[in-house]
């Protein structure tokens, strides 16, 4: 039971921080080169090495979101086939809020890092009291 | 792969049937959704794709395209409001023209609504209602065929396309909270408060506390957001 309980508590997790990074992750992509949905998801997937579950209905909308405010463009295009396919690629503007995001994700881990450091030095320093039988 | 092709299709088509927009952005989604799936397909893996996208009304908010539209403001809406409803607008002043004549002038709009319900008067304003015998064209035809443009014609027309013509003359649309086109029932209710005379515009008191949502807005979960001009 508890060990469901936390593979739930894993996914839950996992989704919260996927709805988080989701938006440095395929700019990050994009920044790259330009893709079309189907391969930004796949990359995303591998990117995340199964630690990142980002599905289409959290893609889509965020490119959506992304072309409507001009940090990426779309383009139909039939590059090598019959079929045109969309393919998204970042703008000068897009790079400027990527490097922003990247700041601020930098900051934020090593905030963490050097909280949880400062808690494990204090703990090892002062243990706690054994609780009494 | 005949096969994966017909699923998609049929898949597509449902999802297409959800969308608010013109065509031409409507067909722009279904093309985007069935180029995923089809590389999904190529790449042997059609069915998670699908079960990622839940029923083709979930894969629909996913592609919605303005959920991150700004909600209307009131001058706007009011404009359009008044185009839409421009048959209303004219019965309630041939009513008022009409009353001039029978000494019983009322201009209000929206008009007040007068039922005679076996041999008892429903009205919705007070103290006069049914007083005359003869009520006259206006009351027993415009009126009713004005009020059924007013609240089944024009929510027909939203929950088909997203918009009515006084809305396109102004570059709004209406959605559900998701984002979709808002289905026929709650179209319908939120344009039942016409039924009410001029009581209808406490349906727009939340506008005066900054509120972008008539009450009935609320009360249908439905938004009236603005969209750029060229794209209804």
């Amino acid at each position: 039971m508890s060990e469901l309980t936390g593979t739930a508590s894993v996914s839950r997790l996992r989704r919260e921080l996927a709805r988080g990074t989701v938006e440095l992750v395929v700019l990050s992509i994009l920044n790259t080169g330009r893709c079309y949905g189907y391969e930004l998801l796949k990359l995303v997937e591998q990117a995340g090495a199964g630690r990142l579950e980002v599905k289409e209905g959290t893609l889509y909308p965020l490119l959506h979101r992304l072309e409507d405010t001009g940090q990426i463009t779309a383009s139909w295009e039939a590059v090598g086939r019959t079929r045109p396919r969309k393919y998204y690629a970042i703008t000068a503007g897009g790079r400027g809020h990527l490097q922003m995001l990247r700041t601020e994700w930098t900051d934020l881990v090593n905030g963490m890092q050097q909280l949880l450091h400062t808690l494990d030095d204090a703990r090892l320093t002062d243990p706690p009291a054994e609780e009494a039988p | 792969m005949i096969a994966d092709q017909r699923r998609i299709s049929e898949f597509a088509g449902a999802f297409a049937r959800h969308l608010p927009g013109s065509a031409a952005e409507r067909e722009q989604r279904r093309a985007e959704l069935v180029e995923h799936l089809m590389d999904a397909a190529e790449a042997g893996e059609l069915d998670e794709a699908l079960r990622r996208l839940g029923d083709p009304h979930q894969a629909a908010v996913a592609f919605a395209p303005s959920q991150f539209s700004a909600e209307a403001r009131f001058a706007r809406r009011i404009g359009a409001a008044l185009v839409d409803n421009l048959p209303l607008l004219a019965v309630a002043v041939a009513i008022a023209v009409q009353g001039l004549a029978r000494d019983s002038f009322t201009l209000a709009f929206p008009p007040f609504v007068h039922l005679q319900v076996g041999g008892v008067c429903v009205s919705t304003m007070p103290a006069a209602g049914c007083i005359h015998d003869d009520p006259g064209w206006i009351q027993r035809i415009a009126m009713p065929l004005a009020l059924a443009w007013s609240i089944v014609g024009l929510a027909v027309l939203e929950s088909r396309t997203g918009t009515t013509p006084g809305k396109r003359l102004a570059a709004l649309r209406t959605l559900s909270e998701t984002g979709l086109l808002l289905r026929l029932g709650p179209a319908v209710v939120r344009r039942t408060s016409f039924l009410l005379g001029p009581v209808a515009w406490l349906d727009w008191l939340p506008f005066l506390t900054g509120r972008r949502r008539r009450m009935l807005d609320h009360l249908v979960v439905a938004r009236v957001v603005t969209v750029r001009r060229g794209t209804l």
